[in-house]
Parts: structure tokens; C-alpha cells; sequence
């Protein structure tokens, strides 16, 4: 019967770990348990100052990396990799990184566009 | 001239079914044989320098007697591993220590069993296309082993296998045909073979014996290689084998001269019991030749050589002292003559090498040049010399060492002849596929252009259309005067070929007319300032990044093999969105909804504003409707509201219960899986319990929006699933406990297939009437989820009972989306139609399909047959193997006839339906006409192609049901229409 449960357990829940350090930790610092904030920052033109908005773009790219590092995993390449959830952690870290990347220069070159409700 | 967009989808695809088929015509050609040159062609005489030899003659037959006993599907490890030893300890014996000599034969993909009977029979390697034909075998024209033995007057007895019937007919002095449709009956079909056997054995009257056992392939597709029935057949083939070989034995001592016993197999089995494609499983096959022939020194240890499997043509054309077939490209298996003289050994060699030289002549052009033929100038030669030698009666010592060399340097020669000649690949017909890629290319661009088709009369387009058919015309003629090449367009009649060019032209010209008019657009466009109400959302994202990534997955093996992973992927990303779209508009209440409506089928194309002013105008009804009702989530009540909540979280949830229940595709098919152990014959209680479950909660799930009547059939059609699953042994039956008797339950499925026309006719006769009465959209909706159900309980009847839950899931997820996440979020026709095809191609893989041919599960077409019927039986497989599809599909048009103005949604459901189904399969014949000398190619990207093909022709068959649905419901909204 131990196919009905998920194999790699160790392995998943660290990769969770991870990335919910990428993405649940700052956003819990940032907007606390209020889950209309959270619901708010991450819909369209709902950020409401330049920490939300780099907030937003860190976790989507985390999120996007996260999902496209699962691509490589059916590929016969036969590298090590490959393996759940290996390539999903690299992909997250780099998402991750190119989100703190983009965020700054992001907000910089928007900085004549952004207008927040509060401000 | 204008046609409504759904009619002119299902018209488009269609076309398309054609050119696809037209196109598989030309990918897998008729193998381009040379002229078959006179079969009385004398033997090659033996090589002499210098002088002519005085052996032309053909050599004698090294064997009197040769009995073949070919058993389907004989792996290699069920004779030379564990089960061997275990279960067939006189094949073990022979194999350890008798007069043996054991190969692994590796078979050539497809491993089917018509092309490996052919490959066994003429040694060369049938195309993929036999597949294809395997089920309405055509004699066999070649020249093979069985007319060159008959040819030579030995007497042939068969037993087995029909298609040997029908691939040799009039060969056999004496035969009877077991038919291997039957495969839930695996005692029967080799009883029939083994009671003729005393008797035959006891006479001596023939020459060639050919007994083809199909039990141990039927026990692999029922309960895969690790069931316990394949011990049982596998002792029962053993004792098989002891009996003939003793009575061999017996009859030798009396005649003096040798016979030949070969056991072999025509194709593996793969780990789910399955065969078709390459996996090592499948490829590897046992072959063993027994003869008192050969000699065996004791102690002497022998491991299984590796052969190919087309060398066995060649061993018996040797063995019998018949000429090798022309085609063959195997070679002898040498340790056969090793007994005999070495004059003899060489001349064996020789006339091998003549004829496989003589193929590579045929066959390549430059043959002059191939390692091969080189080789085998050099081995002509030392063995003139040695001949020379031998009639000048030289010295003994150098005689042998020269005739050692000679025949080691003849080896190598056959082996670099053979592996020229098997790497050769197929000829293609490059042009029919590049015009029928371009059909294909059109048709998805003429879909995606606009939502209704313009056809195109102005002068201008006229003069285009006939300039494009005149230089296609001309390049046609070029291109098949010019080439010698065989080619199918060419063959074609002239008017036919016509027709064709016409139509790429016309498609062609069409697109070309809706590009410059969307560029003139566009440019229009940039003037104004952009539409600022067409915006895209998250899940517009997704939809189309996912079936843009989809396309392009294609381009690789790995995801072709793996294809169920992409969509299980895609489908727990969709519910992911869905969950965040459903918590946003929740929690926050959705102030940009009402956008949802007008970005429908037009955003595929990009072109929204191509909608024509008809549908504009029905779109604005279907926003003010939606502004007028009572605010999404909100109006659920709390209870509910959970529910919404948690639905995207359940679904996720039933997909990775499914996802355990088969595993699928190739890298991790091997992984337990719970299918593999419900159907294993010690949880049989487990299984019982979960179908009497699934069957209940199908009940439960579809019987609230039946007509009563309906209903009624609908319980007792499923209480006759469970019967049927019963009788045929596969669950326990409450009522019979001890009857361990099987039937075939043949009554028990006739009984449910009468409920399942009656469900469908009533639901049909409904939707008639609601459109003759005009009895509005009640009736209407009712008669289709009438003929919904009707397709559920059928559905029940044709899956195994461990796939029950697949039905279950499928109808559980539907009921919760449409409840919770389509009408509350009020999604767009184009949105519902991508999530149901999505959700729909996922279901083909739950269920366990893959892109393999050997998945394909072909008991489903003898559910309630007697015998094999084929109109009967094709259809039900192809319907058990696309039911997830065609089921989601069949929902999509429920769900939308019963929202408000169905008639436009249903049209666009159409048409994006359409269009999401044709885009992969064109950019999917692109990408094969590119990859054709792929690695790959025949195993895995050839078995997707017809997967494709299938798939379009079930797409087109719904699509002329949505049309059919559409006109039905016209007149119902005809009232609205005018109104609007």
C-alpha cells in the first residue's frame, strides 16, 4: 500500500522549507496573518508601496523557478540533478535571486509610473 | 459567403482527419521492395580461383524433420531465468545439458505479432505500418521459408495462430486456426493447438511441423508476467516440449537421421504485460534449437548468445536445404553446421553472403563502397583459394588453418552484411508529406483567424488562388517526372491530386487574405488608442502557456513518453490558479469580473475585435445578464462557501489518487502501483468492495439530473456492470460464492449494452422533441444529460474494475467544478472549454493510456462478443481508450446548454475545442516530417503520431456533435437571438 503515500518524504519537506523561506517568510514579516493583504498584494494593481511591490516580484519568480525547474525531471538525460526535487530547488534559488535581481531595477525604472493608493 | 464558426471548426477538422490520414499514408510507406527475382534462381556455385568447382549443387538438408513451437510472448528470463528453472525444468535440462543451443533473439520494434511472424518467416524487417495492419492480415507475397519449403515439396502441418492462416494460405497441408482476438480465454486457445498433437506426432507423414501457443501473450495482457498463471502455462508449454522432443527422439532412432526442435518466441512481454514498443522486456525473446545434431561436449557451460531474431529465416532455409530468402537480411546461426565438414561450413557461408550482397546491391546504391561488401570480396577470395587447395588434396594442417580463417573471416562478413542492410532505413515520401503538412499548417490558421469564415470572392483573391494552383501544379509535375522516387501523390490519380492542390491553394489564399486584413487591422489599431477593457488574467496566462508548452514538449522523446506527466502538471497548476481566483474573489470580492465575458474564443487568434457583430451583440446579452445576477461567492451561502474554498484543494487531491492508481509512460512504469495490486489475484475481496463502491457512487453522482426512466435504466445497467465483472471472475460475486467456473459473461454485457441504447435513444428522442415541440431548454437539457449518462454507464462497462475510480473522480471533479469554481467565478466559454480539455487529456492518462501502442487495452472490444466482430470491437476500444475525452467533452456541452444563451457559448466552445485539439497534431506533423531520422523514430515518435491521428478523429467526431447539439438547440434560441 506505500504507493498511495508520497515517496521522498525528507527530501519534499525540506524543498518546502525552502521555499516557503523564498516566500511565506517575507510575506509574513511584511504583511502579518491578514489573509486579505496577502490576497491583495498578489492580485493585479494591488500593491500598495515599493516593499509589497518587490515582495510580489521575489515570490512570483520563486514560485515561476520552482515551476519551471519541475520541466527537466522526464528528460533521459540521466543527470543527477534531475531527481525530485532537486532541479525544483535550484529553480526556486534562482528565481528567488533574480527576483531580488529585478525588484530594485524593476521599481527604478517604473519609479515615474508608480503611484500607490497610500502615498 | 459566411458559416457559423462551429459548423466551420468541425468542417476544418475534418479536412484535417483527411490530410492526416493522407499524411500517414506517406510517413509509412508501402515497403518499396525490389522486383522479386526468379525463385528458381540456380545456387551461387562455389568460389574457385582460377577454375569452376565441381559442387553447384545446392548442399543436402541438414535436418529431415524441423518442428517449430513459436510461444507468444516468450521472454527470454521465462526459459533462462528464475521461472525457467522453476517452471520448465526439461527446457532447463535441454538448455544446461542436452544437445542445445540457446540464443537470446532480439526482436525489432513494433513487437507485434503479425510483423514478427513475417520477420521470423522472410528474416527481413516489416515497417511500422504492419501494425496498422495487423488486424486484417493479407497473405504474405514475400518470399519466406514456408513457399520456398513448400516450393520444395516438404508437407507443412500448423496449429496455432490464425494469422499464419492468412499469411500463408494453401501452404499447409493440414491446419487449424485458433483466432487470437479472444484474450481473456488463455486455456482454450492452446488446447485447441495441443489436442492435435498425439496424433500428428504419431504419424510420420510431414516435413514441417508450426505450432503457435497464444495462452502465455493472453495471461501477460490480463494479469502482466508476474501473475501466477504464467507459471502454470509456462509447465504446460514444458511438458509440450518434452512430449514432441521425446517422440523426435524416438522417431530418430528408427530413421537415423536428424531432426530439429526450435522453441522460440515472436515477442517479449513488457512489465505491465503489455507488448509493442522497444523496451528490453518486449525486444528480447527466447530461442532455443535442440537437435541430436549437435554436439555437446558434458561440462561444457553455454551461455544465451545474443542474435537478432531475423537470423532464425536463414537457420531453418539452411536446415531444410531450401534457398534463403531473398530478403532476408539475418544470418545463419553458425553453431548449427558446426558438426559439419568444413567444405560444407563454408559453403553454407558462402551462399549467405551471396544473397545478403546481393540485397545490399539491390538495396544501396554505392554498395561498392560499404565495409561490407569489401568484406565480402575478401572472403570470395580466400575461400576460392581454399577450395583450390582442397581438390589439389594439399597439406592437411593448412588446409584446416586456411578453412579456419576463411570461416572466421565469412563471420565477420555476414555481420557487417546484416547490420547494413537492418540499420537501412524506410524510404519516405518527402513530398506528399510536405504539401499534407501544409494542408495541415493552414487549417489551424484558418481556424485561429477568425471566429467565421469570409470566404474570400474579390477578383483579387481569384487571381492569387489561380497563380498559387498553377505553380503548385507545376511543381507537382516537376517533382514527379524528375524523381524516380517512390511516391504516393504521384500515384495518385490526376483529378485527385488536383482536388488536393486545389484545396492547399484555396486554404492557402485564405489565410494569406485574413493576414493582410489583420495587418491593415492592426495598423488601424495602433492609430486608436488600445481597447482598455481587453486585459488577461492570471489564468489566461496559464492556459495559454500551458498549451504553448505543451506543443513544444512534443519536440522531445522524453516528454513524449512521458506526455501524462505535462498534463497532470498542468492540471494541478490550473488548480492552483483556481484556488487563488476563487480565495481572491472570496475574500475581496471581484471588482473586475464582469471582464470575464467578452474576452472569449477570440483571444486565442489575438484578434478579438475580428468577432463579428452578431456575437458582439450576444456577448453584451451575456454581460448584462451576468451584471443582473446576484454577485458570485457572495451569494453562497457559508456552508458552501467552504466548499469553494476547498474544492480546488479536493480535486488536487483525487488526481494524486489516481495518479497512484496506474503508472504510466516508460522511466517510472515499472513502480508498484495500486492497479497492479488490486488486480493481483490475493486482494480480489479489496477489489470487489472498491468497484461495488465506484459503481455506487457513480450512481449517486450522475442519477440527480436523469429523467426518472432514466435513472431506472441507469441503476440496473450498473448493478449489470457489477454482474458482468463477476461473471468473468475478475470480482467476487456475493450471490455464487463457490462457483469458481469463468465465463465470458457474454449475457450479463448484452443486458447492459441494452440499457445503454435505451439511455441514449431516450436522451436523444428528448432533444428532438424539445426541438419539434420547441419545448424549451428543460427537455433539451435533460435529453442530453440523458446521453451523458447513457455514455457513463458504458463507460462502467468497458473499464477494468480497478479503473472504476477514474470514472468516479472524473464525475466527482466535474460535478465540484461546475458547482463551486465555473458558475460562481462565471468563467468564459473559451476558459471552460481549455479547463475540460485539459481535464480530459489528463483523464486518458489516469486511466492508463500512454503514447504506446502496447497500452492500448484491446480486451475492452470483446466485452459481450462472441466472437471477433471487427466494426464492433474496434469501436469499443477506441471508445474505452478515449473515454476520458470524449466524457469531459460530453460534460462541456451539458454545462453549457444549460447557461443562459448556450447557443453562441456552444459555438465557441466548439470551435476553441477545435482549434486546442488541431494545433498540437499540426505542429506535432511538422516536428515528425523534420525528426524523421530520429533515434527514436519507430518507437516513440511513430506510435504518438497514430495516437494523434486517433485522437483528431474522436476530436472531429465530437465536434460534429457539438455542431449536431448546436442546430438542435437553434430553434430554441432562435427566440432569444431575435430578441437580443
Amino acid at each position: 500500500m506505500k504507493f498511495l503515500f508520497p515517496r521522498l518524504v525528507l527530501e519534499t519537506f525540506l524543498f518546502a522549507v525552502i521555499l516557503s523561506t523564498f516566500t511565506t517568510v517575507p510575506c509574513l514579516c511584511l504583511l502579518g496573518p491578514n489573509l486579505k493583504a496577502w490576497l491583495r498584494v498578489f492580485s493585479r494593481n494591488g500593491v500598495t508601496s515599493v516593499w509589497e511591490n518587490s515582495l510580489q516580484i521575489t515570490t512570483i519568480s520563486s514560485f515561476l523557478g520552482t515551476w519551471l525547474g519541475a520541466f527537466p525531471i522526464p528528460l533521459d538525460w540521466e543527470r543527477p540533478w534531475q531527481v525530485w526535487p532537486i532541479s525544483c530547488t535550484l529553480g526556486a534559488t534562482f528565481g528567488y535571486v533574480a527576483g531580488l535581481i529585478i525588484s530594485p531595477l524593476w521599481i527604478y525604472w517604473n519609479r515615474k509610473q508608480l503611484t500607490y493608493k497610500n502615498n | 459567403m459566411r458559416l457559423g464558426c462551429g459548423a466551420f471548426a468541425a468542417g476544418c477538422v475534418v479536412i484535417e482527419v483527411l490530410g492526416v490520414a493522407l499524411f500517414l499514408r506517406g510517413f509509412f510507406p508501402a515497403p518499396a521492395r525490389p522486383e522479386p527475382e526468379p525463385p528458381a534462381a540456380p545456387a551461387a556455385p562455389e568460389p574457385m580461383a582460377g577454375a569452376s568447382s565441381n559442387w553447384t549443387e545446392r548442399p543436402p538438408p541438414l535436418f529431415r524433420k524441423v518442428v517449430i513451437m513459436l510461444i507468444d510472448a516468450l521472454r527470454d528470463d521465462f526459459v533462462f531465468g528464475s521461472k525457467g528453472v522453476k517452471f520448465m525444468p526439461y527446457t532447463t535440462y535441454l538448455v544446461e545439458k542436452g544437445a542445445a543451443h540457446s540464443f537470446v533473439a532480439e526482436a525489432k520494434p513494433p513487437t507485434v505479432t503479425m510483423p514478427r511472424v513475417k520477420a521470423l518467416m522472410t528474416g527481413s524487417l516489416p515497417g511500422f505500418v504492419d501494425v496498422v495492419r495487423n488486424l486484417n492480415s493479407p497473405a504474405l507475397l514475400e518470399d519466406n521459408v514456408v513457399t520456398q519449403a513448400k516450393a520444395a515439396g516438404k508437407r507443412i502441418i500448423f496449429y496455432g495462430d490464425e494469422t499464419w492462416v492468412k499469411l500463408f494460405p494453401k501452404h499447409f497441408v493440414e491446419y487449424d486456426g485458433t483466432t487470437s482476438f479472444f484474450v481473456s480465454d488463455y486455456t482454450e486457445v492452446d488446447d485447441n493447438v495441443t489436442r492435435h498433437l498425439d496424433k500428428v506426432l504419431k504419424r510420420g507423414d510431414w516435413d514441417v511441423l508450426i505450432l503457435h501457443y497464444l495462452g502465455l501473450d493472453h495471461i501477460g495482457h490480463i494479469s502482466g508476467p508476474s501473475s501466477p498463471l504464467i507459471g502454470r502455462k509456462l509447465s504446460e508449454m514444458d511438458s509440450i516440449l518434452m512430449r514432441i522432443h521425446t517422440s523426435l527422439l524416438s522417431e530418430e532412432r528408427e530413421a537415423l537421421s536428424p531432426s530439429l526442435l526450435v522453441l522460440c518466441g515472436d515477442h517479449g512481454m513488457s512489465e505491465s504485460g503489455g507488448h509493442g514498443a522497444s523496451s528490453l522486456e518486449e525486444v528480447n525473446t527466447a530461442l532455443l534449437l535442440t537437435s541430436s545434431a549437435f554436439e555437446r561436449k558434458p561440462g561444457e557451460v553455454r551461455p544465451p548468445e545474443r542474435v537478432q531474431q531475423t537470423d532464425l529465416a536463414a537457420t531453418l532455409a539452411v536446415g531444410l536445404g531450401l534457398p534463403i530468402p531473398q530478403h532476408s537480411v539475418g544470418r545463419f546461426l553458425f553453431p548449427v553446421v558446426q558438426g559439419r565438414a568444413l567444405r560444407e561450413q563454408l559453403r553454407l557461408l558462402h551462399l549467405n553472403a551471396v544473397q545478403l550482397s546481393r540485397l545490399l546491391r539491390s538495396r544501396i546504391p554505392g554498395f561498392e563502397r560499404e565495409h561490407g561488401f569489401e568484406q565480402f570480396k575478401i572472403s570470395e577470395r580466400l575461400h576460392g583459394n581454399w577450395v583450390k587447395l582442397y581438390l589439389e588434396e594439399n597439406n592437411a594442417e593448412i588446409l584446416l588453418n586456411m578453412g579456419a580463417k576463411a570461416r572466421k573471416q565469412y563471420l565477420y562478413t555476414l555481420k557487417a552484411l546484416s547490420q547494413a542492410l537492418s540499420s537501412q532505413e524506410a524510404q519516405y515520401d518527402i513530398y506528399s508529406m510536405v504539401v499534407l503538412a501544409l494542408l495541415l499548417l493552414s487549417v489551424p490558421q484558418a481556424l485561429g483567424a477568425t471566429a467565421k469564415l469570409e470566404v474570400p470572392l474579390s477578383p483579387m483573391c481569384s487571381l492569387l488562388f489561380y497563380v498559387m494552383f498553377l505553380l503548385l501544379w507545376a511543381m507537382h509535375m516537376v517533382v514527379c517526372t524528375s524523381a524516380e522516387s517512390f511516391c504516393y501523390l504521384c500515384n495518385l490519380a490526376w483529378p485527385v491530386a488536383g482536388a488536393v492542390l486545389a484545396l492547399v491553394s484555396a486554404l492557402l489564399c485564405g489565410v494569406l487574405s485574413t493576414l493582410t486584413r489583420l495587418c491593415v487591422r492592426r495598423k488601424l489599431l495602433r492609430r486608436k488608442p488600445a481597447p482598455s477593457h481587453w486585459k488577461w488574467s492570471e489564468l489566461d496566462f496559464l492556459i495559454l502557456a500551458g498549451t504553448a508548452g505543451h506543443v513544444l514538449s512534443l519536440g522531445a522523446s522524453s516528454f513524449i513518453e512521458e506526455e501524462h506527466q505535462t498534463w497532470y502538471f498542468l492540471v494541478s497548476t490550473l488548480c492552483l490558479a483556481l484556488s487563488h481566483e476563487s480565495y481572491r474573489s472570496c475574500f475581496l470580492g471581484d471588482d473586475e469580473e464582469p471582464e470575464h465575458c467578452p474576452r472569449v474564443a477570440g483571444e486565442f487568434a489575438g484578434t478579438a475585435s475580428a468577432l463579428p457583430d452578431r456575437s458582439v451583440s450576444c456577448d453584451m446579452l451575456e454581460l448584462d445578464q451576468a451584471r443582473q445576477s446576484p454577485s458570485s461567492l457572495d451569494g453562497l451561502r457559508g456552508r458552501e462557501k467552504c466548499m469553494a474554498l476547498a474544492s480546488p484543494w479536493l480535486i488536487l487531491g483525487c488526481c494524486r489518487l489516481l495518479r497512484s492508481l496506474n503508472q504510466t509512460g516508460v522511466q517510472w512504469a515499472h513502480r508498484p502501483d495500486l492497479g497492479h495490486w488490486l488486480t493481483s489475484s490475493d486482494h480480489q475481496a479489496e477489489l470487489s468492495v472498491l468497484a461495488a463502491l465506484s459503481l455506487l457512487a457513480i450512481f449517486a453522482l450522475v442519477q440527480s439530473r436523469c429523467s426518472s426512466v432514466a435513472k431506472g435504466a441507469l441503476a440496473l445497467g450498473l448493478l449489470g456492470v457489477y454482474c458482468y465483472r463477476a461473471a468473468t471472475g475478475h470480482v467476487l460475486s456475493p450471490w455464487q460464492q463457490d462457483n469458481k467456473d469463468v465465463s465470458r459473461g457474454i449475457i450479463e454485457a448484452r443486458f447492459v449494452y441494452v440499457f445503454v441504447l435505451g439511455i441514449l435513444f431516450m436522451g436523444i428522442k428528448d432533444m428532438l422533441k424539445s426541438q419539434v415541440l420547441a419545448a424549451g431548454i428543460p427537455v433539451k437539457t435533460v435529453g442530453l444529460w440523458d446521453v451523458y449518462s447513457g455514455l457513463v454507464l458504458l463507460t462502467a462497462l468497458l473499464f477494468r474494475p480497478h479503473n472504476l475510480p477514474v470514472l468516479v473522480c472524473s464525475l466527482l471533479i466535474q460535478t465540484m467544478m461546475t458547482k463551486f469554481i465555473w458558475r460562481p467565478l462565471r468563467h468564459g466559454a473559451a476558459e471552460v472549454t481549455v479547463m475540460h480539455y485539459w481535464f480530459g487529456q489528463a483523464f486518458f492518462y489516469f486511466q492508463g493510456n500512454s503514447n504506446n501502442i502496447a497500452t492500448v487495452d484491446i480486451s475492452a472490444g470483446f466485452v459481450g462478443l462472441n466472437t471477433y466482430v471487427e466494426v464492433p470491437a474496434m469501436f469499443l476500444t477506441a471508445f474505452a481508450t478515449y473515454a476520458g475525452p470524449v466524457l469531459w467533452a460530453s460534460h462541456l456541452v451539458n454545462f453549457l446548454s444549460w447557461e443562459p444563451n448556450s447557443g453562441s457559448a456552444l459555438r465557441r466552445a466548439c470551435f476553441c475545442y477545435a482549434l486546442l485539439s488541431s494545433v498540437p497534431v499540426s505542429a506535432y506533423v511538422v516536428l515528425v516530417t523534420a525528426l524523421r531520422y530520429h533515434l527514436f523514430i519507430w518507437s516513440v515518435f511513430s506510435p504518438k503520431l497514430l495516437y494523434e491521428g486517433m485522437h483528431l478523429l474522436v476530436t472531429a467526431a465530437l465536434c460534429l456533435g457539438f455542431t449536431a447539439v448546436d442546430r438542435a438547440g437553434a430553434k430554441v434560441d432562435a427566440g432569444k437571438v431575435a430578441h437580443c
